[in-house]
């Protein structure tokens, strides 16, 4: 699994959206921000996400609409499930957001280090 | 019968009864619990009599359409979790926090929660694991306290993340194997020459599974979520009794899937060890009840971890069967204890005392679970602690005597609320409180005593249990409970370094770096060693 490929195919959708999950997950390992965070979970998903829409997809193919050839089509499963997937992403950040706008009120920092310095100093 | 009424059943109840008057709400809540508790176990009876029940949802084709399915295992879980699900809504019935919003919310993770045990669609699981965090987490941080809601946001963010590695894994799931649906990917796991293929998928999986499940080092968000100060005693409940054995339930879905071509049981149960030992060092160093209960769940979920991957076939299911016992007795702890922590005004073990005078029947029922979760002869966790340990020998024996050692240290602390002086009784008796406790204590005695039985029938297995019986079972429970009581007696009461533990608090990116480092972990050791 690790015999990469070189040369221009190596920019495809498998190494990209495997590349954009990792920096997600480089974002909530460094990021002390409560916003970058969810924002960082936030790519890490649309990484996972780009991966299945690409996955098993051949250079050629067409949106599975309509009356498609079905030879020629695209696989509609992973399309199918992604819209899910996507609203599910949308509806997360939103519930994040939600809660931490409550959390910034009641401790007045978006800083985990501090909220947490803030918990234990009472 | 159909399987989605599980699943709809719930949901639907809970979307009627919200635009009810909330009186009425409660009565149909306790309604609906009770014809659940019946369905379960229709279903139990109609899986152990006629096979495997599996059902199409919306009539589509096998493996291209979401499938429902009820194995033995299943349908114990199903129980289990409708079971637990009564003597909460019982316990809570004159609860003052149980408005519309939080009984609507309570029920929908019911649904999300059988329809985990009963889907088979991999995809499925994750929205509904995905459903039922955002739910949770709003009702870790229900009444609003500052502490809950820093509890409830890091509980929301890390678990999202580990779903990110979920859905990541389901993509390579996808391209590796064509399929979403268990029973095709079992059997296309088996014909996947090119195994290391397979270890991108396994390693994602397994580490947003393990941290659903708590393993160390993806513990350090559990006992936060679980033993937060502001959050109803239920809830606390549910998560330790029973969501958390969501992530193992998974475990052992996606351990028999990739059976075939990777099997890192030895990781696992190293993990699972660690897991068990750390959990019940640090449980010893908390002084709020809360807190005590959820790192011993961690311990004890490092137990089951090594019952399930010991490779033996009766601590296989004596691992199975601590689910189901940690579930009973562990809710039973954190109802009495939320109990507790309203008539003392407080949840510090060094301020209460005289709970056996004080408040007798929920005193009681505390006992009564301590004694299960110590594995005292006769109580259920002696069954499943003798399972497990039938599955080792030698050295590797020491590791469960060493394990059941922490847990009654644990304990020993706990145990010292029940003494001492006692102050007036506060507040007003409540039945519902007493009956539901009562009743769970009596299932930890009924589940010990009948095990056999009640282990034959629900797994079909069947395994010996009177080993558990036998005189030196006795003599070496009182020798632990004994050593237990001395060693916290003389030498934990006052330890100082106590303190230096209790006071390490991991951060947002700390744990985000300890889910990164051990899904890097586990897939090095898989393509090294397994694959």
């Amino acid at each position: 699994m690790f015999d990469i490929p070189f040369g221009p195919e190596i920019i495809n959708g498998q190494t990209v959206s495997l590349l954009i999950f990792f920096i997600g997950v480089f974002g909530i390992v460094t990021q002390r921000n409560i916003v970058k965070t969810i924002i960082s979970i936030n790519v890490m998903d649309v990484g996972a996400i780009l991966f299945l829409i690409t996955v098993n997809v051949r250079a050629g193919d067409v949106p599975p609409v309509g009356d498609t050839d079905f030879l020629r089509m695209a696989d509609p499963l992973p399309q199918a499930l992604m819209i899910t997937a996507i609203v599910i992403g949308i509806s997360v950040s939103a519930v994040s957001l939600t809660i931490f706008i409550s959390l910034f009120r009641k401790h007045g920092t978006s800083d985990w280090s501090k909220i947490i310095k803030r918990i234990e100093s009472r | 019968m159909p399987l989605y009424l599980f699943v709809i059943g719930p949901v639907f109840i809970a979307t009627v009864g919200y635009f009810l008057p909330r009186v009425w709400f409660k009565y149909v809540l306790l309604a609906s619990q009770l014809v659940l508790l019946g369905m379960a176990v229709s279903l139990v009876v109609d899986v152990r009599a006629g096979g495997t029940v599996l059902q199409q949802v919306g009539g589509w084709a096998p493996v291209v359409g979401i499938a429902l399915r009820a194995d033995l295992l299943s349908s114990a879980m199903v129980l289990f979790t409708t079971l637990i699900y009564l003597f909460l809504i019982v316990f809570s019935f004159r609860k003052q926090y149980t408005d519309n919003m939080f009984q609507f919310l309570f029920l929908v993770i019911q649904g999300v929660t059988l329809s985990v045990f009963l889907s088979q669609d991999i995809f499925n699981i994750y929205v509904m694991i995905e459903v039922m965090t955002i739910i949770i987490s709003v009702l870790i941080m229900w009444k609003r306290g500052k502490q809950a809601l820093y509890d409830g946001t890091l509980y929301l963010l890390i678990n999202l993340a580990a779903m990110s590695f979920f859905l990541l894994g389901v993509g390579f799931v996808y391209r590796s194997l064509g399929v979403l649906n268990f029973q095709a990917m079992t059997t296309r796991v088996a014909m996947i020459s090119d195994t290391r293929s397979l270890v991108m998928p396994y390693a994602l999986l397994m580490t947003a599974v393990g941290l659903k499940a708590a393993i160390m080092p993806l513990s350090s968000w559990l006992p936060h979520a679980h033993g937060t100060p502001s959050a109803p005693s239920i809830v606390s409940a549910a998560l330790s009794g029973l969501l958390v054995k969501v992530g193992i339930y998974m475990f052992i879905r996606l351990r028999e899937i990739f059976a075939a071509a990777i099997l890192a049981d030895e990781f696992f149960l190293v993990v699972g060890a660690v897991t068990a030992i750390l959990g019940f060092l640090i449980a010893i160093t908390q002084r709020d009840l809360k807190l005590i209960l959820a790192y011993s769940t961690v311990s004890q979920i490092g137990l089951i971890m090594v019952g399930l991957n010991s490779g033996s076939y009766e601590a296989f299911w004596g691992g199975v069967y601590h689910i189901l016992n940690h579930g009973v007795f562990k809710a039973l702890l954190f109802l009495t204890a939320g109990a507790i922590a309203k008539e003392y005004g407080t949840k510090d073990i060094n301020r209460i005392s005289g709970l056996f005078v004080r408040m007798p029947i929920v005193g009681t029922a505390t006992v009564l679970a301590i004694l299960g979760i110590i594995g005292t002869p006769f109580f259920n966790g002696s069954i499943s602690k003798y399972l497990i340990q039938t599955g080792f020998e030698g050295a590797h024996e020491t590791l469960i005597y060493v394990i059941n050692f922490g847990t009654t240290l644990i304990f020993a602390k706990y145990s010292t609320i029940l003494f001492g002086p006692r102050g007036e009784r506060t507040v007003p008796r409540d039945p519902f409180v007493a009956g539901s406790s009562i009743a769970m204590a009596a299932l930890c005695i009924i589940m010990g005593i009948a095990a056999r039985p009640i282990v034959n029938y629900l797994f079909a297995v069947d395994v010996t249990v009177e080993g558990a019986f036998y005189l030196d079972k006795f003599v070496a429970f009182g020798l632990t409970v004994a050593v237990a009581a001395a060693v916290y007696y003389f030498v934990l009461r006052r330890a100082a370094f106590l303190r230096t533990i209790r006071e390490i608090r991991f951060d947002f990116p700390n744990i985000a770096l300890l889910l990164t480092g051990f899904f890097a972990l586990l897939s090095v050791y898989v393509y090294m060693f397994v694959a």
